[in-house]
């Protein structure tokens, strides 16, 4: 079989020529994946030159019509030959013959939007006016000083929920409730109403609550940044064809000039180019009683309690970013604020959970529905400390992100 | 987790015990390799571990050094409960079968299959001046070799290079549990041969070893065959023990599990001095 691909302006078109049985589907399900994951939403196949159709190729035909119709995008077969015509008609798939999509529906959800430019990566994001009085208070549950002296959880954690309303990040357990079962914080981040922990017990598995009925996801924080409220502005970017990916730095700076405030909180769902970071692998050692607390980041001890992506880490993957960020002049006097460029122009402090790449739809997006939707995968496959790796000449950079939603508020302290 | 050995003296009923097991090779030269770098390990009889590692992270020098192909440095390593440190590798034969990862190793290519399988069991014997192939011999090799289930048991005269890889190493896998083992020695011992043979000689080691009880130790590249085989999961790194999974843990691990584990062991190596700056100065 040929495949060939023609991205259009208003729709990625893919011709095919042979037959589309189970020696072929699964060629066809990478092509049109490929489409998706560059941001085409509207595909068009093109089977003009399809003499074969057979359940195998039926069943790619229904995988992708319905994961695109879930991101309100379109599939749609466009010339369709005499034998595939006939087993559409006789499966009952006739409304997938129809005219080449096109983009008109996303443009209409994009009215009203205004831009604001990311000057680094040359592309404009739209910016959707949510509750312009809308601010998050800002709380620091915990010490991590504490945590520093002590290594495990301190007797200064304490036990948050985190409802719709409250976003946060730090270092946490989720808390089981046993007495007398060792606590080993690690990185988490939590926002409209789920959790996500990674336990610094050497499992490298993160776990997660969703909120469901009346339960609401608790954490036991050692110390951390939380910020309740609502959100004032949605930022959509998407960096367009290519795989290189936004730098996280950008999308913060114009999440920071939307939500016109000099520091802000944002939650960001994202599909990713690329994330850089660190977390906890284990509880670092506690220092001896009476004894000040130890050089943890002294090389190469800190090999055995704290794991760095030295390169881009998830590049196939849909994440969830939490985080606080304030412009230069305001950063450094926030705690757990951490530069985000070596030239210190903006600071802050995000955590991302990686999750199995999942397309997520354009246009305004409401944030409790997305966060959902990206927990329905079952799976979150990472988590991290987002970092800026500006080593020269080698080092990973920084996060990068194809295209994505940006929550944010200004921060009310 | 297993216990760590915290004295000169194995555990008891440890059939394999080793205690801060080192072994450096062109040690003072440019060419000085830190093989072993205080491995400890315990295991009960019966037990059947699986070592897993990159290449150079110890796991063959880790079987050498129990097999006693060369000296360790420092350390201590007991089989079935005797110090055997400094035994020679002939004199460990007698307590050790060992199948390599070349299936033309451990047997001899122009002897018969009967007599590669008599010197088999007469393996870390005394050898006098008597038949070699007694009747009783004969007939309880064929009854062992028709076991395989490769029809072997019909040409017991036939030269053993003429057989396939995976029909010799089959064989080399009975020579080495003949006598009844106390320790079994797998390297790598299908790395060599076809998919298909590497799954039927698979097949018999599993079969051997739950039928004789044998204790184990497998040194693998193979993630699939870590999963499915053994009670217990050691990967080595840079001639240390990284990480060790049993009992429920070793059940729940996958192939993805464990190639985390590989992908963890290679970011540990990544973070170096300018790495650890970067975190003191960003992380917290």
């Amino acid at each position: 079989m040929e495949i060939t691909r023609n991205d259009r302006a208003d729709c990625c078109e893919i011709k095919l020529n042979g037959r589309l049985d189970a020696a072929w589907s699964e060629h066809v399900s990478q092509a049109v994946a490929g489409c998706v994951r560059d941001g085409q939403h509207a595909i068009a196949l093109d089977m003009a030159e399809v003499n074969y159709l057979s359940s195998a190729g039926i069943r790619v035909l229904m995988l992708y019509a319905r994961q695109l119709k879930n991101i309100q995008g379109r599939f749609t077969i466009v010339n369709a030959s005499a034998p595939v015509r006939k087993v559409l008609v006789l499966s009952g798939l006739e409304p997938l013959m129809q005219a080449a999509p096109t983009l008109a529906a996303s443009a209409a959800a994009s009215g009203g939007a205004r831009k604001v430019a990311l000057p680094q990566a040359g592309v404009f994001a739209e910016v959707f006016p949510l509750d312009p009085t809308a601010v998050l208070r800002v709380q620091w549950p915990g010490n991590p000083e504490a945590w520093l002296a002590g290594g495990a959880m301190p007797s200064t954690g304490v036990v948050t929920e985190f409802a719709g309303g409250v976003m946060g990040l730090g270092l946490g357990v989720l808390p089981s409730g046993a007495a007398g079962e060792a606590e080993c914080p690690g990185e988490f981040l939590a926002a409209a109403g789920a959790a996500v922990c990674l336990p610094a017990d050497g499992a490298n598995q993160p776990d997660y609550l969703v909120q469901q009925g009346a339960l609401i996801p608790a954490v036991k924080v050692a110390y951390g940044m939380l910020g309740q409220g609502a959100f004032s502005q949605l930022l959509r970017f998407d960096q367009g064809p290519g795989r290189q990916g936004l730098p996280l730095s950008d999308v913060i700076r114009a999440s920071l000039e939307a939500a016109g405030g000099g520091a802000a909180g944002l939650v960001l769902v994202a599909e990713t180019a690329s994330l850089v970071g660190a977390a906890l692998r284990k509880t670092p050692p506690a220092p001896p009683p009476g004894s000040p607390p130890p050089g943890l980041f002294d090389f190469p001890g800190v090999r055995d309690w704290l794991s760095f992506t030295a390169e881009p880490a998830f590049a196939n993957s849909t994440c969830l970013i939490v985080g606080f960020a304030a412009t230069g002049a305001r950063g450094p006097g926030l705690k757990l604020l951490r530069p985000l460029v070596p030239s210190g122009e903006i600071h802050g402090h995000f955590h991302a959970a990686a999750f199995p790449y999942r397309p997520l739809r354009k246009g305004r997006v409401d944030l409790a529905e997305t966060v959902q939707f990206l927990f329905q995968a079952g799976t979150v496959t990472g988590l991290l400390h987002l970092l800026h790796d500006w080593r020269q000449p080698n080092g990973a950079g920084e996060s990068r992100l194809l295209r994505g939603a940006c929550w944010c508020a200004p921060l009310e302290i | 987790m297993p216990q760590p050995l915290t004295s000169l003296n194995p555990p008891a009923g440890a059939m394999l015990a080793l205690h801060d097991v080192r072994k450096t090779f062109n040690a003072g030269t440019v060419n000085e390799v830190r093989a072993l770098r205080g491995v400890n390990l315990s295991l009960p009889a019966g037990a059947f571990l699986v070592i897993l590692g990159g290449n150079g992270s110890g796991k063959s020098t880790l079987l050498n050094a129990v097999a006693g192909a060369f000296r360790v440095d420092e350390g201590r390593i007991h089989i079935a409960g005797q110090d055997v440190t400094r035994w020679p590798e002939h004199a460990r034969a007698r307590l050790v079968g060992r199948v390599f990862q070349n299936p033309f190793t451990g047997t001899a290519p122009t002897m018969s299959i009967a007599e590669n399988l008599a010197l088999a069991a007469r393996r870390g014997l005394r050898r006098g001046l008597g038949w070699a192939l007694p009747g009783r011999l004969k007939a309880e090799l064929r009854d062992q070799v028709s076991q395989l289930a490769m029809g072997l048991e019909d040409r017991l005269d036939n030269a053993i290079g003429s057989l396939s890889g995976g029909q010799r190493q089959a064989l080399t896998l009975l020579m080495a549990n003949w006598l009844k083992p106390e320790l079994l020695l797998l390297d790598e011992h299908t790395a060599a041969l076809d998919p298909k043979s590497a799954d039927q000689v698979i097949r018999l080691t599993s079969q051997l070893i739950t039928r004789h009880r044998l204790t184990t130790l497998m040194v693998t590249h193979s993630m699939q065959q870590a999963v499915n085989l053994g009670d217990r999961i050691v990967m080595m790194h840079q001639g240390s023990v990284a990480c060790q999974f049993e009992g429920a843990d070793k059940q729940r691990l996958g192939v993805p599990d464990l190639l985390a584990r590989f992908e963890e062991l290679r970011r540990r190596d990544m973070l170096d001095e300018t790495a650890a700056t970067l975190l003191h100065d960003t992380y917290i």
